[in-house]
């Protein structure tokens, strides 16, 4: 695309159909014109009803020139350079007056061809923000004032205004039916064939905005428009034969170069992110393996855990009862022993008071406490022998 | 679940308890058992040793204010004591609640509670006698999870607690053992049988007569014999009222000491009242100790040959005779068994006078169950026998019954009564022939139509075993619509050591020498001719009656049965004079009157 505005029409928009078109090098949106306009050429209907404006060498020096400019191009391809960018940057706000003379412009440009050329020309000056916004405003109102579009024009909005996923308003452009629109030249319904024009211009230019106003890219509009418009169109071509007519009858090979090229990047792109998923889950179902044998490993342990736990647990009981079993058993003996030899003692104090009660007795019975005295101390004797019995033991 | 063993005895009462494979003895105070002796004194209960030591004589029952051994009054509503009418079963509650306050309270011991009991009764324990000790325990709070008979407890414990139980019951096995349970309220023997590691009784004896307090008593009554005639004191002369109390605990001592002593002195201060010396001072023997008290154990030791007569056993037969209670410490006791089965097989219990409570302590403890010793049988026409509860049936535990129906026919209603007999055999297990001797249990006679056909009245006869261990026969004739029952209370029992047995069920029969002479029929004894039958065979019908209602199946071509044919031959009225053909007066065949 050359900085200059060139003076020499778009053959493809000025020849009026594909067939006589003759690729431009290095322009690919002309391309991309060129076969989205089909067999008609709508150019070259609008030509007709357009007022025959001059084409000055004089460069554009403000926005009114400039847009008067590409009208007067009618719909070929123009540029915008940088000085003229930057003295529309530097004007005042465009008055009302202008704006009724855009729309008047505008209501004239019935096949919508101007505008997507103001955006193309105005693309490359996004940086400088004033003129870029001047010219979104420009074709907005462009756009907006066209009779057959102005049912979608609501959807037109600066960026920011997001109502919809870029491909929700080519999909909703697709999907637009372009009622009977009156041409103002000769007040008369404009054709079929210029309606499908429209329509597609629409198409094409909403794809445009998108990229240029929504920060939508290329890759993404160019499979909108395959899946909202193209996709349709091929499928009507069914057999071989009109399908090679087509192939055939293509002059600019850009065109379908950049659309396989989006294809490619998009299935090179579906590719890697397989890849990168297939990746991506072969790591998680390692990771997810590792987590489960971790997982059965810790199951595992936490089971041998609980029975050592139980088992632990059942010793520690079986301890418990045998000590409670063996403190039983102590106090049982300790009990036996006490009893037994509180017993013995018992009995040998009775048999020794016994005795000395007999001592004491007038005359004293001497032989009772020798029998007494003996049986107690044979008694405690034994008694004797049986600790240390026990004892030894 | 605390199940302890408790040995309810005569003279004394101990709780046991096993733990740890020991035997746990909850003994009073003083570590002995607590005297079965109850008084009352101001409304309140003593028991134990201070209601023994107010007592002054020996024996059993009411002795003023003081009961001795009331488990031997249980059967009776009541009794007085002291001018008081009390119930018997009372009584023994309150014995049964001080024994087991004693246990429950024994802070060395740690029992918290007692959830059921094993309680032992002496072998001549009958069914209403049990089921009112069952009440007393309910009453004291205690559940009477089994009745055990006290020699068989004591036979158990000695095995169970023996270091090698398997290899105490491969001695044994089929060998015949002979339980001498001489405590000091009773003599109680019992004549077992080891079989598949179970303990079967054959035979049981006891008796009251000879227990070791009268031993005390006949000791006190010759020493103060004696004592009279050496100091010339006349009847006039009588003792102070607590003296006899203190001779007898004295004459007590000295039995004891002498079984190591050979003269002892025993001396009671105080003792006669309105003498200068009143004193009682005796230098007793152990020949005079002997000799007085050889009459006694010769009545114990006829008791041993008399129950091995009874069950035609020798002594020799016997391969261990287990002693326990506290008089088998006596020499002359220890001496007369020894000379009877030989010093080998005579064992003296270690545990004494706790024996017969550890016993039933283990079967607490192993959940031994009471098993039937002996099955129960019905004595059916024509001497065939029908059984009716196996050998070996597990008894049932308390507030159980097992019971069985069976449907019978009156084979000879003539005489208007069919009379069935329980019978049990008197050879203990499950080896059994029918041409054993059996014991007669009890005989039930229910009115029949005379005039019946043979099969044709049907007797219902039920029969069960309750929780107390009585068997209950209930026989009634479905047309007469005669009832008539029967009470067994001398079932004999058996119980597996460890709690289980192969000779309950019969996996243990093999050929072995019998314990019993087989003797079918006891010379002299009245038996009845039992009419009931549990199937219909015409056989089993007399052939005279038979006759009458089927004279054609008596046509020589049926060939039928001999003895039918023999009977009605034989009872047949004489076709000439119409006397009974064995009636003496017919002479209808005889020489003479051919003449």
């Amino acid at each position: 695309m050359s900085d200059s505005p060139t003076p020499n029409a778009d053959p493809t928009l000025t020849t009026g159909g594909i067939q006589k078109a003759i690729p431009t090098s290095g322009s690919s949106l002309s391309a991309t014109q060129a076969v989205a306009t089909g067999g008609s050429s709508p150019a070259t209907s609008q030509s007709a009803g357009l007022a025959p404006t001059r084409v000055q060498s004089k460069d554009p020096e403000s926005l009114e020139e400039f847009v008067a400019y590409a009208y007067s191009r009618k719909g070929k391809r123009l540029s915008l350079k940088k000085k003229t960018a930057l003295a529309i940057a530097q004007q005042p706000p465009p008055g009302e007056s202008f704006l009724v003379h855009l729309r008047a412009l505008a209501q004239k440009d019935v096949l919508l061809t101007v505008p997507r050329q103001l955006l193309l020309a105005g693309l490359p000056h996004r940086n400088n923000s004033k003129a870029w916004s001047l010219i979104i405003e420009v074709c907005s109102v462009a756009i907006r004032a066209n009779p057959g579009c102005s049912e979608f024009a609501a959807c037109i909005h600066p960026a920011g205004a997001d109502d919809g996923t870029c491909d929700d308003m080519i999909a909703e452009a697709a999907r637009l039916r372009i009622a009977q629109v009156e041409d103002p030249l000769t007040k008369k319904p404009i054709s079929k064939s210029q309606a499908a024009a429209l329509h597609h211009n629409l198409v094409v230019t909403v794809a445009l905005w998108t990229v240029a106003v929504r920060s939508s890219t290329t890759n993404n509009a160019v499979q909108s428009l395959f899946v909202h418009v193209w996709k349709g169109e091929a499928r009507q071509r069914t057999s071989a034969s009109d399908a090679w007519r087509h192939l055939l009858d293509l002059r600019d090979p850009v065109l379908p170069g950049i659309i396989g090229g989006v294809f490619v990047d998009e299935a090179l792109r579906q590719q890697q992110l397989a890849a990168d998923t297939t990746a991506r889950l072969a790591t998680e179902k390692k990771r997810s393996d590792d987590l489960a044998a971790e997982l059965a490993a810790s199951r595992t342990a936490l089971s041998n855990a609980e029975t050592s736990i139980s088992q632990l647990q059942e010793k520690v009981a079986q301890a418990v009862r045998d000590h409670q079993i063996a403190v039983t058993h102590l106090r049982d003996d300790f009990e036996r022993l006490r009893t037994r030899v509180l017993r013995r003692l018992s009995r040998e104090l009775d048999l020794l008071d016994e005795g000395m009660g007999a001592i004491r007795r007038e005359p004293p019975r001497l032989h009772v406490m020798l029998d007494h005295g003996e049986r107690a101390t044979s008694g405690l004797r034994e008694e004797i022998k049986n600790l240390e019995r026990e004892a030894q033991r | 679940m605390n199940l302890v063993g408790f040995d309810f005895g005569t003279t004394n009462s101990l709780i046991s308890m096993i733990r740890g494979n020991r035997a746990i003895h909850f003994f009073d105070d003083r570590g002995e058992p607590i005297p079965s002796v109850v008084c009352y004194e101001g409304g309140n209960a003593i028991v134990g040793r201070d209601a023994k030591e107010r007592l002054a004589t020996a024996g059993l029952g009411v002795y003023g204010n003081i009961v001795r051994s009331p488990k031997m009054l249980l059967g009776q509503e009541s009794v007085f004591v002291d001018g008081v009418e009390r119930s018997v079963i009372d009584i023994v509650a309150d014995l049964v609640k001080a024994v087991r306050t004693t246990a429950v309270s024994s802070a060395a011991r740690d029992l918290q509670s007692i959830d059921g009991a094993v309680v032992t009764i002496p072998v001549n324990f009958d069914g209403p006698r049990r089921a009112a000790l069952r009440d007393a325990f309910r009453i004291a709070g205690i559940r009477i999870v089994q009745f055990v008979h006290e020699p068989l407890a004591a036979l158990y414990g000695f095995l169970r607690s023996s270091p090698d139980v398997a290899d105490s019951l491969r001695r044994y096995e089929r060998q015949l053992v002979l339980v001498f349970d001489w405590g000091g309220g009773t003599l109680d023997l019992t004549l077992c049988r080891v079989e598949g590691g179970m303990l079967l009784q054959i035979v049981n004896d006891g008796t009251d007569e000879v227990g070791g307090d009268v031993f005390d008593s006949t000791v006190r009554q010759e020493v103060l014999l004696a004592v009279r005639a050496a100091r010339q004191f006349d009847e006039a002369v009588h003792p102070h009222p607590d003296a006899m109390a203190r001779l007898l605990h004295r004459c007590e001592r000295a039995k004891i000491d002498l079984s190591t002593r050979d003269r002892v002195a025993i001396y009671a201060d105080h003792f006669f009242r309105g003498v200068a010396n009143d004193s009682l001072d005796y230098s007793l023997a152990r020949e005079e100790l002997d000799r007085i008290t050889q009459p006694l154990v010769d009545v114990g030791i006829a008791r041993i040959r008399t129950l091995l007569e009874a069950a035609q056993v020798s002594p020799a037969q016997i391969s261990l005779c287990l002693a326990t209670g506290g008089m088998v410490n006596m020499p002359l006791i220890r001496s007369r068994l020894h000379e009877i089965f030989g010093a080998q097989r005579v064992q003296f219990s270690s545990a004494a006078g706790a024996a017969i409570a550890e016993g039933a302590a283990w079967i607490a403890h192993d959940g031994a169950g009471l098993r039937l010793a002996k099955g129960v049988e019905l004595l059916l026409a024509r001497n065939s026998r029908m059984q009716l509860v196996k050998c070996g049936t597990s008894m049932p535990a308390e507030q159980e019954i097992c019971k069985d129906r069976w449907l019978l026919y009156c084979v000879d209603p003539r005489d208007g009564f069919a009379k069935m007999q329980l019978q049990s055999p008197v050879k203990p297990g499950t080896r059994v022939v029918p041409n054993d001797r059996r014991n007669v249990l009890g005989t039930m006679t229910v009115r029949v139509h005379a005039d019946a056909r043979p099969f044709l009245e049907r007797i219902e006869l039920d029969v069960a075993i309750d929780d107390n261990l009585i068997l209950h026969g209930r026989a009634r004739s479905t047309m007469a619509g005669d009832v008539a029952e029967l009470q067994v209370h001398n079932l004999e029992f058996g119980v597996a050591i460890g709690g289980t047995s192969t000779a309950a069920e019969g996996k243990t029969e093999e050929a072995a020498e019998p314990a019993v002479r087989n003797d079918p029929a006891e010379q002299g004894a009245v038996t009845i001719r039992a009419n009931v039958a549990d199937q219909i065979e015409h056989s089993l019908v007399p052939g005279e009656l038979w006759y009458k209602h089927h004279a054609e199946e008596f046509d020589t071509r049926r060939n039928p049965p001999r003895i039918q044919v023999e009977e009605r031959l034989y009872y047949e009225p004489c076709s000439r004079c119409g006397r009974a053909i064995n009636d003496p007066e017919c002479i209808c065949g005889s020489a003479k009157h051919k003449k």
